[in-house]
C-alpha cells in the first residue's frame, strides 16, 4: 500500500468514525430535549389551538381532540418522539405556537443578526487575544505580560450582562456616541460585539499564552536560535504554528459558549437574533421553536468541534501516522 | 530460570516481535541489545504481562506456562511475584512525593511485612546498593541521579526477587556513575545470585555483564549467543556493525586483544 | 594580548553565574585550527553553559568576566541576553528531536538554514554537494518523522555545515542516539573535519569517547577546568583527582568490579 493511499484510507476511516459519533450525539440531544418539553406543564393542544385561532376565547373539545389526533398527543411517549423526529429529519419543523408561522421562517428571519454578532465578536476577540498573548510571551514576567494576564482575569471574572450594562452606561448614556439598544445600523452592533469580544479575548488570551509558552520551550527552538534564526521568525514560523494545534480546540469550545453568550447579550441590548428568540420561546412555552433552536445550537456545536478535529489532523502530520503504525522505520541508508 | 520459546507480539496487525526464543540459567545475565524500535522494551513488557503476546512455551522457574498461540490477554508469567523491574529514568520511576525509604518499602509490599520488619528490609536494601542510611528520608529530587537509580535498585532488591529486569538502567547517567552502579549490580548478583535481564544499547556495558547476548533488529532475533562467542565471532553482519560502532564510540576497546593490556 | 596564529578559539577566564550561583569559574580554553578538543565532565559541571557562551547564547546565565577571541577577532560577552549570529561556529544538537521542528517539511527547514546561514535563497537542493557528501537522499515532501533517525541526524550535521564553519560543536553526540547512528554521525564528522580542516569540539560525559577522537581533552568539574592536555598524555598520567577518577572509570572491559575505590564520592 502506498503512503498516500494508506493515508487516504485512514483519513476516510477517521472521518466516518467522527460522523457516526456526531449522529449519535445529535440523537441523544434530541431525545433529552424532547423529553423535557414532553414533561413540561401546560396543555399543548390548547397552545396550538390558540396559535391557530388567535382571536378565539375558548375552544370546544372537538377542536382540541382534533389537534391531539393531528399531533399524536394522545399516543405513548415513544410514538410521539419518533413521529416528531421523523418529521424533523424530513425538514418539517412545525409551526410556532405563538404565531402559527413556520419555525424555519422565524429562524431565517433572525439568524443573520446573530451571525453578524458572533462573527464580528469572534474576530475582534481572537485578534485581541492573539496580540495580547503574543506581547505577553515576548518577555514573560514583564509589565506587558502582567497587564495582559490581569486584563484576561478581569474579563474572565466579569459577567457578560454586567459588562454590557457598563458599556451602555459609558458609550450610550454618558458619551452618547453609540445607540444603546436595537438593531438596524452598523453602529448598533458595536457595543454587543465588544461585550462578547471582551469575554472571548479574556478566555483565549490566557490559553494562548500558555500554548505559546509551551511551544517556546520546545527543545528545537534553542537549536533554531543557535543556528541564527531571528526571534521574530521563530515566533511567526514555529511557535505560532505549534500553538495553533491546541488553540483550535479551545476556540471550538469557546464558540459553544459564545452561542450561550449571544442569548444574554441580545437580551441586554434588546437585539433581534436567535438568542433572544430562544429566550422568548422559553418564556412563552413555544415548544416547536425551542426544540428547533436547541437542535440548531447542538448541531452548530458538534459540527464546529468535528471540523476542528479534522483541521488538527491536517495541522499535525504526525497524528495520521500514529493511527497507522507505531513501529520505527529502520535505517535504510548507511554510510 | 527463565526460558522462552518462540514468543511473538502483534499489536493491531503490526508485528512487534517475531518468534524470539532464549533461556537463562539461574544467576546468569541476559543482555538484550538492539536499536530503538527493535522491540527490546516490548519484549520486556511482554515478559511482565503488560502487553499481550503469543508463545509456544514460557517457563519461569519452577513453573511452566502453557502455550498461548491464539490472541488473548496474557496476565504475566506465573512467577511475576518473584521478579522486579528497574527503569531507565529514576526520577520518572520514583514517586516525587515519597521519601526514598518509603518508595523502597513499597517494593516489599507483596511480602506483607510488619513496620519494623519493613524498616529492617529497607535498611538492608540501602546497604546492598551502597547508599548511606541517611538518604532514606530524602525525596527523589533531593539526591543525585545516580543515587536515585540506586534507590530504584534497592526498591527492586527489597522484595528479594529471583529475577530483575533492567530497562536501560544506566543510559541516563554519567560515565563514572554508570560504572559505579554497574559494579554495585555485579556485587549484588554475586551475593544473592539473582538472574538479570538487561536491556541496553551499550555493548561495553553488556560485555562486562552478559553471559548470554540477545540481539534484536526490527522485531526479529538477529543473534542469541553466549556473550564470549558473540564478541569474538558475531553471528551476523549486523552484529559486527554493532560491535564496530561500540568500538568507534569507545565503549568497547579498539581491539579485543588489547582488552587486557588496555587497562594497566 | 594577541594569540598565536594557529589558535582558532581563545577563551580566557570566563566566569558565569545564574542568580547568585556561580556556574562557570575562571574557565580558559584554546582550540587550534583543525583540532579536535573534547570537554569531559559529569552532569552539573557547567558543560552546557560553557557551550551556550561559546555559541553566543547566554540566557539565563550571566557572564561577568572573561574574553573570547574567535579566528583572531574579539567577541563581546557584554551583549547580555542577545543572541549573536554564530558565524563560523556551528552546532549539532544531541538528537533529531532537538534539531527539527516536527511540523515543518525537511525541505523547508533546509532552505531556512540556507537562508539564515549562507544568505542563499531559491536553491534547488538536488545539486547540494553537502547532502551528497553525507549520503542523504532528496527530501521530497517528507516531514522529519518520515526519515529514520540516523538520516535525520546526518541532515542536522549537514545543516550545521552550511555556513562552512571553522568550528563544529557536538553536544553529547552519543547519549541520546543509538550507537549505530552515533558512530555513523561521528565518522561523517571526522571525515568532513579532516577534509575541510574544521576544528571539532565534543562536549561529553564519556572519557572513552574523548580518548577515541580528541587530540586534546579538557576535564571539567564543578564549573572549573581542572585539567587540560594532550589526550594520550592525560589518559596515562592524569594530574587532577577528578581526572584520575575519570580515567579509572573509563573502560567497561577488564574493570575489576570486586573493589569500589571511590564509589560514592563521585556522585
Amino acid at each position: 500500500m502506498t503512503d498516500f493511499a494508506s493515508r487516504l484510507v485512514s483519513a476516510v476511516l477517521a472521518t466516518g468514525r467522527r460522523l457516526s459519533g456526531l449522529v449519535c450525539v445529535l440523537l441523544g440531544i434530541s431525545f433529552i430535549t424532547f423529553t423535557m418539553t414532553y414533561f413540561a406543564p401546560g396543555d399543548k393542544a390548547a397552545a396550538i389551538a390558540h396559535a391557530r385561532y388567535p382571536d378565539a376565547q375558548g375552544f370546544p373539545p372537538e377542536i382540541l381532540d382534533g389537534i391531539r389526533q393531528e399531533f399524536y398527543l394522545n399516543e405513548p411517549f415513544f410514538v410521539q418522539f419518533f413521529q416528531w423526529l421523523w418529521r424533523f429529519v424530513q425538514g418539517d419543523f412545525g409551526n410556532s405556537f405563538a404565531s402559527n408561522v413556520p419555525v424555519l421562517e422565524i429562524f431565517l428571519a433572525n439568524i443573520t443578526e446573530t451571525l453578524a454578532l458572533t462573527a464580528s465578536s469572534l474576530a475582534i476577540g481572537l485578534v485581541a487575544a492573539f496580540c495580547l498573548s503574543a506581547i505577553s510571551v515576548w518577555k514573560p514576567g514583564s509589565l506587558a505580560d502582567r497587564f495582559a494576564v490581569a486584563l484576561a482575569s478581569i474579563g474572565a471574572a466579569m459577567p457578560n450582562y454586567w459588562l454590557g450594562l457598563l458599556l451602555i452606561l459609558l458609550f450610550a448614556v454618558e458619551l452618547n456616541w453609540l445607540p444603546s439598544y436595537g438593531t438596524g445600523t452598523p453602529a448598533h452592533i458595536v457595543l454587543p460585539a465588544l461585550t462578547l469580544a471582551f469575554w472571548i479575548m479574556a478566555s483565549q488570551t490566557r490559553l494562548l499564552r500558555t500554548f505559546f509558552l509551551e511551544a517556546k520551550s520546545a527543545p528545537y527552538i534553542e537549536t533554531l536560535r543557535l543556528r541564527g534564526v531571528s526571534e521574530r521568525e521563530i515566533f511567526w514560523r514555529h511557535i505560532q504554528r505549534h500553538a495553533a494545534v491546541p488553540a483550535l480546540t479551545m476556540i471550538g469550545l469557546d464558540v459553544a459558549s459564545l452561542l450561550e453568550g449571544t442569548i444574554i447579550v441580545e437580551l441586554t441590548f434588546a437585539r433581534g437574533g436567535i438568542g433572544s428568540l430562544l429566550a422568548g420561546a422559553v418564556l412563552s412555552r413555544d415548544y416547536p421553536l425551542i426544540l428547533f433552536l436547541v437542535m440548531f445550537f447542538a448541531l452548530v456545536y458538534v459540527l464546529i468541534n468535528s471540523l476542528i478535529e479534522l483541521f488538527q489532523d491536517a495541522l499535525d502530520p504526525r497524528k495520521s501516522l500514529e493511527l497507522l503504525s507505531n513501529t520505527d522505520v529502520g535505517d535504510e541508508v548507511r554510510s | 530460570m527463565l526460558s522462552v520459546d518462540r514468543l511473538s507480539i502483534t499489536i493491531s496487525k503490526n508485528t512487534i516481535l517475531e518468534e524470539v526464543s532464549f533461556s537463562i540459567p539461574e544467576g546468569a545475565t541476559l543482555c538484550i541489545a538492539g536499536e530503538s524500535g527493535s522491540g527490546k522494551s516490548s519484549l520486556l513488557k511482554a515478559l511482565n504481562g503488560l502487553i499481550p503476546a503469543r508463545f509456544e512455551k514460557l517457563s519461569f522457574h519452577p513453573r511452566t506456562c502453557p502455550a498461548i498461540t491464539h490472541k488473548g490477554r496474557w496476565q504475566g508469567p506465573p512467577g511475576l511475584q518473584q521478579s522486579r523491574w528497574v527503569m531507565q529514568d529514576p526520577i520518572a520511576a520514583l514517586n516525587p512525593r515519597l521519601s526514598l525509604g518509603a518508595s523502597i518499602g513499597e517494593g516489599a509490599y507483596s511480602k506483607r511485612l510488619s513496620g519494623a520488619e519493613q524498616d529492617k528490609a529497607v535498611a538492608a536494601a540501602l546497604d546492598d546498593v551502597e547508599l548511606p542510611p541517611a538518604l532514606a528520608t530524602r525525596r527523589p529530587t533531593e539526591v543525585s541521579l545516580g543515587q536515585a537509580q540506586r534507590a530504584c535498585l534497592a526498591r527492586a532488591l527489597v522484595a528479594q526477587p529471583d529475577l530483575i529486569f533492567f530497562d536501560e538502567p544506566l543510559s541516563a547517567l554519567d560515565a563514572i556513575v554508570q560504572k559505579q552502579i554497574a559494579a554495585t549490580m555485579k556485587r549484588i548478583q554475586a551475593r544473592y545470585g539473582n538472574t538479570f535481564v538487561i536491556v541496553t544499547h551499550d555493548l561495553g556495558f553488556a560485555a562486562t555483564f552478559a553471559d548470554q547476548m540477545l540481539v534484536l533488529r526490527n522485531g526479529r532475533m538477529e543473534a542469541c549467543q553466549p556473550a564470549k562467542m558473540f564478541f569474538e565471532r558475531p553471528a551476523s553482519r549486523y552484529c559486527r556493525d554493532l560491535i564496530e560502532a561500540a568500538r568507534d564510540l569507545g565503549s568497547l576497546p579498539q581491539d579485543p586483544l588489547m582488552a587486557d593490556e588496555g587497562h594497566q | 594580548m594577541p594569540s598565536e596564529p594557529n589558535t582558532l578559539l581563545d577563551l580566557e577566564n570566563l566566569s558565569v553565574r545564574i542568580g547568585r550561583q556561580v556556574i562557570l569559574n575562571d574557565v580558559s580554553l584554546k582550540i587550534g585550527r583543525g583540532e579536535c578538543l573534547a570537554v569531559v565532565g559529569g552532569s552539573g559541571a557547567g558543560k552546557s553553559t560553557l557551550l551556550r557562551c561559546l555559541m553566543g547564547l547566554t540566557r539565563p546565565a550571566v557572564p561577568f568576566a572573561g574574553r573570547l577571541a574567535f579566528d583572531g577577532q574579539e567577541r563581546d560577552f557584554s551583549a547580555l541576553g542577545k543572541p549573536r549570529k554564530p558565524k563560523r561556529i556551528a552546532y549539532v544538537p544531541q538528537n533529531p528531536d532537538q534539531g527539527f521542528d516536527p511540523l515543518k517539511r525537511l525541505l523547508w527547514q533546509w532552505q531556512q538554514a540556507l537562508r539564515v546561514l549562507a544568505g542563499r535563497t531559491n536553491i534547488s537542493q538536488a545539486q547540494e554537494p553537502l547532502l551528497e557528501e553525507l549520503g542523504l537522499k532528496p527530501f521530497g515532501t517528507c516531514f522529519p518523522y518520515e526519515w529514520s533517525r540516523g538520516m535525520q541526524q546526518r541532515l542536522l550535521l549537514a545543516m550545521a555545515l552550511i555556513g562552512e564553519p571553522r568550528l563544529l560543536i557536538l553536544d553529547e553526540p552519543t547519549s541520546a542516539l543509538d550507537p549505530l547512528i552515533a558512530a555513523q554521525v561521528l565518522r561523517a564528522v571526522m571525515k568532513y573535519a579532516e577534509k575541510h580542516d574544521v576544528a571539532v569540539l565534543i562536549v561529553t560525559h564519556d572519557l572513552s569517547l574523548a580518548a577515541r577522537y580528541a587530540d586534546r581533552t579538557a576535564i571539567m568539574n564543578a564549573g572549573r577546568v581542572v585539567e587540560v592536555g594532550e589526550t594520550a598524555h592525560l589518559l596515562s598520567a592524569p594530574q587532577s583527582d577528578y581526572g584520575q577518577l575519570l580515567v579509572n572509570h573509563r573502560d567497561w572491559i577488564a574493570r575489576d568490579f570486586g573493589q569500589s575505590s571511590c564509589s560514592i564520592a563521585a556522585e
